[in-house]
């Protein structure tokens, strides 16, 4: 089961709307490599993970990811609540705006709805984390590209934190890598 | 609803930053369960988690659901500001 917890896991305060921004960072809410992605992946293959460490790693980055959904959908409100209709028809969201006004829903940056067809999850544990090592610098690479669109400091701050935890959580998986292996006798799993 | 205020943010910045350290911590042990030293600060870092959470609860309502202080006869965790209001 889990709690909720009533703040964010760093603090996300946007004063100054920005159509274009909410955009972009919706890659990593409904994205391919998104925080909802990630969540999903990590909390659907823990099931068949072999040992204690790689149960708990992946129980303990599936929930953080939960506060980074959290984190970037906190994003795309503050980006999106005080929009004009000639702002959003301006940014090109007036298809996102007829289908769900200035509400938080997971599409990617091009308006395709969030697909679990994004991630896998397989019986080898040894697959799943080479899959969460990848989609880890997939994700640290995108959150670089949105660092580069973005100019306002209150919007890249938050983005810097994100992408360092995909450094963190790559750096993790390999030990988990490391232990999985370790723990596999049978030669078929190498 | 509730008024923004720049102590209460003060106190959640201070309990965001120790519970940002536990997650981290708890990240590096998963994979490094016999690490002492981590162990150690990770207690360190809980009590001090512990009794920052106790203040702001006291001042500005519950953290969590479940945390509630009984004595109060509202349901506190209905109170405005959510974490995606700016702040």
């Amino acid at each position: 089961m889990w709690y909720y917890d009533k703040k964010l896991q760093h603090p996300v305060n946007i004063k100054k709307g920005d159509l274009r921004m909410a955009k972009c960072i919706a890659a990593q809410l409904g994205g391919p490599d998104g925080e909802l992605g990630a969540s999903l992946r990590y909390l659907s293959q823990r099931y068949s993970m072999p040992t204690g460490k790689s149960r708990a790693l992946f129980t303990d980055i599936g929930t953080e990811e939960l506060a980074h959904v959290e984190m970037i959908s906190t994003m795309m409100y503050q980006l999106m609540k005080d929009a004009t209709i000639d702002d959003i028809i301006a940014a090109g969201l007036a298809p996102y705006y007829t289908q769900h006004g200035k509400a938080v829903y997971p599409v990617d940056a091009s308006g395709v709805p969030f697909t679990a067809a994004y991630f896998q999850s397989q019986e080898d544990p040894i697959t799943n984390i080479y899959e969460n090592m990848a989609a880890e610098q997939k994700a640290r690479s995108t959150y670089e590209r949105l660092i580069h669109l973005a100019d306002d400091p209150d919007i890249i701050e938050p983005l810097k934190f994100l992408r360092q935890r995909e450094v963190v959580h790559f750096q993790r998986f390999g030990e988990a890598l490391q232990d999985v292996s370790f723990n596999r006798m049978s030669p078929k799993y190498h | 609803m509730r008024t923004y205020n720049d102590h209460r943010q003060k106190m959640l910045l201070d309990i965001q930053k120790v519970d940002f350290m536990l997650v981290d911590l708890n990240l590096f042990l998963d994979t490094h369960p016999n690490c002492a030293e981590a162990i150690a600060e990770h207690n360190k870092l809980a009590e001090i988690s512990c009794k920052l959470r106790d203040a702001y609860e006291k001042q500005h309502g519950p953290l969590m659901a479940k945390t509630w202080d009984q004595s109060e006869c509202n349901w506190a965790w209905v109170e405005n500001p959510w974490p995606w209001d700016v702040q």
